[in-house]
């Protein structure tokens, strides 16, 4: 995924989490105000509802009081006319509306009674409420009887003093309760239950159907109004117990209402929301492609520029610098980067270029100096040719002796420097046609031992002249090389001839030999004064010569190793010297074997 | 005849000698505040058969005024046998009536008339009402013993020409609750008359909070 699509992504989920939570804060926010709100509705609807049945009580009451006043009736009570006072009654309960009208006496025993249901002289059940009426106080109460509320209203007969009592039983039902819900204006519906016998909650009085759904919200009723909260059945109600006459079951006011009907005016709100929220999103979704295009844009160029840049291409188009942000900080640094890479490699191709041209110079300077060697070899070699020749014949005074023998003796001077300049001229030319890969190796079988031991024997006199002991280790004598034979016995006699120069009167040189690992390896160990780790690196080239430790001179032209080390790994050997001042010096020489030359071949 | 007439001067005697020897009884009523209760009944029966003089000691008539829609005075003692007669100074018309087990009436007085007296011939007391005006209320006690007295504002009541003896004493008031027995008290009538302070569980009103029907 790149890193676009990744931003744009981040920058989507974060919105979309965005968004989600603030459309959860503000759901969560919204119900919990209208569950605030709802309660606070709820507790002024049951104090309008109680205010409503306070006042219609006192209505009735005033209905009651009106009979209470009657003269005639008075009379009737005075007259103990029991005919007369029934129908007064049976009229009066007519009038306001009671389903139940009963003259009780002063000791409490009903008198009259319209429903004619209880025999005469039965004690009428509420005398608390006689002795508030008669007391001053409000003579109202609820009950329950059967399946109904009623209000029992006890106004006293005053004539003046009282007399009697009147006791209405005016039925609280649906009707009535449905009118007091519209006159307290409140839209909530409203129940009147009643606690049964059984002990369960008992609706005596609704205004609307679904009761049930906070009848067990009261089953713990309270003794002072109580909010309920019904969360399976979303229901928000509130509970009051009613005034209920002593003896009567206990009787609670609910006024309640579904939580869904306080939402149901933000649900038409909802759908418009979430399609402003899905603009909002695609919105915010093209915002972020826009918004991470711009960021990715100068990164994307600035990725190309690194990757041209990378590839060596300093001269492209430069990096769009885009203002002074970081990218842009970042797009600026990379062009001065460029810059400067530019420059250095401008220098460094310079440079390189000026090397390659010193080192053909170079090349070119040792391919003359070997040619000119070579010539000069062969041009002085003939020369020098006649130069021996003849004073070998002078020396050994072919034509006849020589006079003076002052004269035999410079010939026999000449002749031995002749044969020094021509051997040292060989080497010259063997190493300049080596240097010019002109040297011609021949290919024989030999027996790498007997070389060496050759090598050594032939400086068997040079020792004992220098009194140096020379150790020849006798092993692999039998192990074969492929090679020149006079190249090679010339490189092993170099090597030990260095050696034996080198060691002081008395030191010793010892030559070992060994095969491993397809090679044989012969090492030439002397104790000599060895070299200055300094100038080991230089040993090995030619016309390098080190100062004898003996007696502070150069000896020797300083071809020696170089030649040796070249004719070795022109016969795919390996040479290598290992000294320290004071502590002798030893060169290993490794050559393939034969076997393991054919194996290679092969 | 002698003997008639003999009998009729010990009886003379008798009752000059029972006048000389009566005493007086004063008796404080207070309420439950120990604050002076006007308008409460003082009676007094005597525990021993004594020499009963006839009630005339109280007022054979009394006069119930009705004036600012109120009867004047609340309570009104008289004896057995004794009548009353209610004047109107209102400027309305009154309609009074008792419903009372001892005297049952009903009528209607005009402004500034006077009634036919209303003669009370059994003892108890008749709460009195008018018809047109339900605040009104007034009592007339009638007394079945010659010994009871009213008390006044500062809650005196005094009983002259007891006999020597021992009385059972009732305090009846109107704000005592309906059906409720009157105070009894026992008080003993020696040559210098005899002192009794009765307390009757009601609080007594004040002109501030004048009493009316609901109060009854």
């Amino acid at each position: 995924m790149s890193f676009r699509n990744r931003l744009a992504l981040f920058l989507m989920v974060t919105l979309v989490c965005v968004q989600a939570a603030t459309a959860i804060f503000a759901y969560s926010w919204l119900h919990a105000q209208l569950v605030e709100q709802g309660k606070r509705e709820l507790v002024s609807a049951m104090q309008a509802f109680t205010r409503q049945l306070d006042f219609l009580s006192q209505r009735a009451t005033d209905g009651v009081q009106v009979l209470a006043l009657d003269y005639a009736f008075r009379s009737a009570i005075a007259k103990s006319d029991h005919d007369t006072e029934l129908s007064v009654l049976r009229n009066h309960g007519h009038r306001i509306g009671s389903a139940r009208m009963m003259l009780v006496t002063l000791d409490g025993s009903i008198a009259a009674d319209t429903a004619q249901a209880t025999r005469p002289g039965a004690v009428f059940p509420y005398s608390p409420l006689l002795r508030a009426a008669v007391a001053g106080d409000r003579g109202t109460a609820l009950v329950t009887l059967g399946s109904s509320i009623y209000w029992i209203v006890v106004v006293p007969v005053r004539a003046p003093i009282p007399i009697a009592f009147i006791a209405a039983c005016i039925p609280l039902d649906d009707g009535l309760v449905e009118q007091m819900r519209r006159i307290s204006s409140s839209p909530h519906a409203i129940m009147l239950a009643t606690k049964a016998v059984g002990g369960h909650w008992r609706v005596v009085a609704h205004t609307r159907g679904d009761t049930g759904l906070v009848l067990p919200a009261i089953a713990n009723g309270a003794r002072a109004a109580a909010i309920v909260t019904q969360r399976e059945s979303g229901t928000l109600a509130i509970v009051a117990p009613l005034r209920a006459a002593a003896g009567s079951r206990p009787i609670v006011a609910v006024i309640y209402f579904p939580l869904e009907e306080a939402l149901r005016a933000y649900r038409g709100f909802i759908t418009p929301m979430l399609i402003v929220l899905l603009l909002a999103l695609l919105a915010a979704a093209g915002g972020a492609t826009l918004i991470v295009r711009r960021v990715a844009r100068p990164l994307e160029a600035l990725a190309s520029a690194a990757q041209r840049i990378a590839a060596g291409n300093y001269v492209g188009p430069a990096v769009p610098a885009t203002g002074r942000d970081e990218i842009g900080h970042l797009a600026q640094a990379i062009g001065d980067m460029t810059h400067a890479i530019a420059e250095r490699e401008t220098a460094l191709t310079g440079a390189m270029e000026a090397v390659e041209l010193a080192r053909v110079e170079a090349v070119r300077a040792n391919e003359t100096k070997s040619q000119f060697l070579a010539n000069m070899s062969h041009e002085l070699r003939t020369p020098l040719n006649a130069i021996v020749g003849f004073s070998e014949m002078l020396e050994q005074q072919v034509l006849g002796p020589i006079g003076t023998p002052r004269y035999l003796e410079y010939a026999r001077d000449i002749h031995a420097s002749g044969e020094h300049l021509r051997g040292l001229f060989e080497r010259m030319l063997d190493l300049a046609q080596a240097e010019s890969s002109n040297l011609s190796l021949s290919r024989e079988p030999l027996a790498a031992g007997a070389l060496v031991r050759e090598a050594v024997e032939m400086h068997r006199g040079l020792a004992r002249r220098g009194r140096v002991f020379v150790v020849l280790a006798p092993s692999c004598d039998s192990a074969q090389i492929v090679g020149d034979r006079t190249k090679l016995r010339q490189a092993f006699a170099n090597v030990i001839h260095n050696a034996v120069k080198f060691s002081p009167p008395g030191g010793s040189v010892t030559v070992t030999s060994l095969t491993q690992a397809g090679n044989i390896t012969v090492r030439i160990s002397d104790t000599g004064a060895g070299i200055d780790p300094a100038l080991l690196r230089t040993v090995l080239r030619p016309f390098h010569r080190l100062r004898s430790a003996l007696d502070g001179h150069f000896q020797g032209a300083g071809l020696g190793l170089a030649f040796a080390s070249m004719i070795v790994e022109m016969h795919g050997g390996t040479m290598s010297v290992e000294s320290g001042a004071g502590e002798g010096t030893t060169v290993t020489i490794a050559l393939p074997l034969a076997e393991a030359m054919i194996g290679h071949a092969a | 005849m002698i003997g008639k007439l003999s009998i009729c001067a010990l009886a003379a005697v008798l009752l000059a000698r029972g006048a000389a020897l009566a005493g007086t009884a004063e008796v404080e009523v207070t309420d439950e505040r120990g604050h002076p209760l006007a308008d409460a009944v003082v009676e007094l029966a005597a525990s021993q058969p004594v020499a009963s003089p006839s009630t005339r000691a109280l007022p054979a008539e009394s006069i119930i005024d009705q004036r600012h829609e109120t009867f004047l005075p609340l309570v009104t003692l008289i004896r057995k046998g004794g009548h009353v007669i209610f004047t109107n100074n209102d400027t309305t018309m009154h309609q009074v009536y008792s419903f009372a087990p001892i005297k049952q009436f009903a009528f209607e007085i005009d402004e500034g008339e006077r009634s036919q007296p209303v003669v009370f011939d059994r003892s108890g007391i008749a709460a009195i009402g008018c018809n047109i005006h339900d605040r009104m209320i007034t009592y007339v006690y009638v007394a079945g013993q010659p010994w009871a007295a009213l008390s006044d504002k500062s809650g005196h009541a005094t009983i002259e020409g007891l006999p020597a003896g021992d009385y059972r004493g009732t305090v009846w008031h109107p704000q005592l609750p309906l059906g409720a027995a009157p105070i009894f008290f026992a008080l003993t009538v020696s040559g210098s008359g005899a002192r009794a302070a009765v307390e009757v569980p009601v609080t007594a009103v004040t002109a501030k909070k004048p009493m009316h029907m609901q109060m009854y």
